[in-house]
């Protein structure tokens, strides 16, 4: 019996230790940006918003932060469109080559960016998309693409699909069924899907490294040099920026999530 | 069924098709491509008219030249030792967290589980800045292990091997323990209470129902984690010193320094054939283990 209470309470510590160990970096870096001093100390009595406003009279961060947010939004405007319609093709309809096409959507997760950023210099090159948004965005919408299909793939799996077939029946087309019926139900879906994909973008680096020129550097692109050698805590305030951005978009998904279920249940 | 209707469905799937075929096949293609050209050498500034690589030649020599460089078999040695490692660790620590998590009651399981999500969604660059940071010679860790008096000068955990695997751990660990999670969430919980009535002890109710039944998903948590151990890139560039060089680091060094881009590509192509084989050495004994363990389906 004590055997057994101890390897419980060992699998709780391990537990713990893993989790609190995931977490704890963040925090770390996000404790430190508040200080008030110029070396890498977290603060104890004295919190300070200092480097924070640093960085928002600093150009190039401010710049970054700008190239991020247009990159996150055309990432995320491709990855809605192709996610959400290759939902319904999915789930609504069976055809040959479904669980392909299933299994395709979802690969460019299972792939580390250097190689999709690797593969796709190149070839941005060649059609001259390199140095323009459109490239990062491009790239970043396929890890987008799984996320909102995923989300979206859920939500029509768990919707009445006699609601459909009743507008059907009614004499709507099918555009107009999708439009006025399907669409309005799995639209707190669609966005859940749409925050995740810009979360992704906003946070991506490795991709950004080789599809981003100096004058479209994302955020993330331009913290990247600062890490190996400054030791300066705007960095850290940069790093705060970004997980702020993260926590009020994931906000906003977990907000959505939770009264969607409570409609549907 | 009309042609008509049988059309609907790449109708809806058409966009995700010419995305991926765009941004996935297409690169990889002309990736191999490539690799197979003769190196240019960037004489010109990067971007301006610079040759990365001469169109139109077709050589083996690059491949013929990472097989005769020692200093690539060092890098691709460090690269599978690491892969390994972090995937070992990985699954160590993350399945008695993914188990302990199962069986936490609601509201604290969405929490568990949210801590896990949002260290992924978040900045990896944050994740490795914060670690880099604790690892540091005055930050918190090193700070502790003298107070104590276990070391009086500061170890060097960053710059370091042990730095590069604590680092990728962090990066690659919530895959594993969401992988597992929803395997074990798949696991039908009345078999674990049958076991204990027939006068299982929890350990061996453990290793008789649960253990197997959550084999598939523990291979396919293997599989995930080495694939990204082995595309470690921020973590070695960040926490290794110049001897922990990753196949990744190399990869980016190639394209963006040595602008040998045959090579780097050459390099590249390794890994996607390295990850193929994975996966199908992977899909193998999935699919028979799917049938022998009686779960129903695996992880799409």
């Amino acid at each position: 019996m004590i055997g057994h209470r101890f390897g419980r309470l060992l699998i709780g510590l391990v537990s713990v230790v893993v989790l609190a160990g995931l977490l704890w970096p963040l925090v770390y870096a996000l404790w430190i940006s508040f200080t008030p001093l110029e070396i890498l100390q977290p603060p104890h009595a004295e919190w300070s918003l200092r480097w924070y406003r640093e960085f928002f009279t600093q150009n190039r961060w401010l710049e970054g932060l700008r190239n991020s947010l247009v990159v996150g939004a055309i990432a995320t405007g491709v990855s809605v469109i192709c996610g959400t319609s290759v939902a319904v093709a999915v789930v609504r309809y069976r055809f040959r080559g479904s669980r392909l096409l299933h299994g395709a959507v979802m690969l460019p997760l299972f792939i580390p960016a250097l190689i999709l950023g690797m593969a796709l210099l190149p070839m941005m090159r060649t059609i001259g998309l390199w140095g323009s948004p459109f490239a990062v965005a491009l790239a970043h919408s396929l890890w987008g693409l799984p996320l909102v299909f995923l989300a979206v793939r859920t939500a029509l799996q768990d919707t009445d699909i006699h609601m459909e077939q009743a507008a059907r029946g009614l004499g709507a087309s099918a555009g107009q069924t999708f439009r006025l019926v399907t669409l309005p139900i799995i639209a707190p879906a669609v966005a859940v899907g749409a925050m995740m994909a810009f979360i992704i973008s906003l946070n991506e680096l490795v991709m950004a490294l080789f599809l981003c020129t100096t004058n479209n550097d994302t955020l993330p692109k331009v913290i990247w040099p600062n890490l190996r050698y400054t030791l300066s805590p705007l960095v850290a305030a940069a790093s705060g920026v970004t997980v702020l951005a993260t926590f009020l978009l994931l906000g906003g998904a977990a907000f959505l999530q939770s009264r969607y279920t409570r409609n549907t249940s | 069924m009309s042609k008509r209707q049988r059309l609907t469905p790449w109708f809806w799937a058409a966009p995700s098709l010419i995305l991926l075929l765009g941004l996935l096949l297409w690169p990889a293609l002309q990736l191999i491509r490539l690799s197979l050209c003769e190196g240019g050498g960037g004489q010109s500034g990067f971007g301006i008219g610079g040759s990365f690589y001469k169109p139109g030649t077709w050589t083996l020599a690059v491949y013929g030249g990472l097989g005769a460089d020692r200093y690539f078999w060092d890098i691709l040695g460090f690269t599978v030792w690491l892969g390994l490692v972090v995937t070992l660790v990985c699954i160590l620590l993350a399945y008695p967290t993914a188990h302990f998590i199962w069986q936490l009651p609601g509201k604290r399981k969405a929490v568990a589980l949210g801590a896990v999500i949002v260290t992924k969604l978040s900045s990896l660059l944050v994740t490795i800045y914060g670690l880099k940071l604790i690892l540091g010679d005055y930050g918190p860790v090193n700070q502790f292990l003298q107070w104590t008096g276990l070391t009086h000068r500061p170890l060097m955990l960053h710059d370091s091997a042990a730095g590069v695997v604590i680092g990728e751990t962090l990066l690659v660990i919530p895959y594993t323990i969401l992988l597992l999670w929803a395997g074990l969430e798949r696991v039908d919980r009345t078999l674990l209470a049958a076991a204990r009535g027939l006068g299982a002890g929890p350990l061996r109710a453990f290793t008789n129902v649960t253990l197997p039944l959550s084999l598939p998903a523990l291979a396919t948590a293997t599989l995930v984690s080495l694939i990204w151990a082995l595309g470690a890139f921020i973590s070695p560039y960040l926490l290794g010193s110049p001897q922990e060089i990753t196949l990744a680091v190399d990869v980016q060094r190639q394209m963006f320094e040595n602008l040998n881009w045959p090579r780097g590509a050459a390099e590249g192509v390794g890994m996607l054939v390295t990850i193929s084989i994975l996966a199908t050495l992977y899909a193998i004994p999935h699919r028979w283990l799917i049938q022998h363990s009686g779960v129903k389906e695996g992880l799409a």
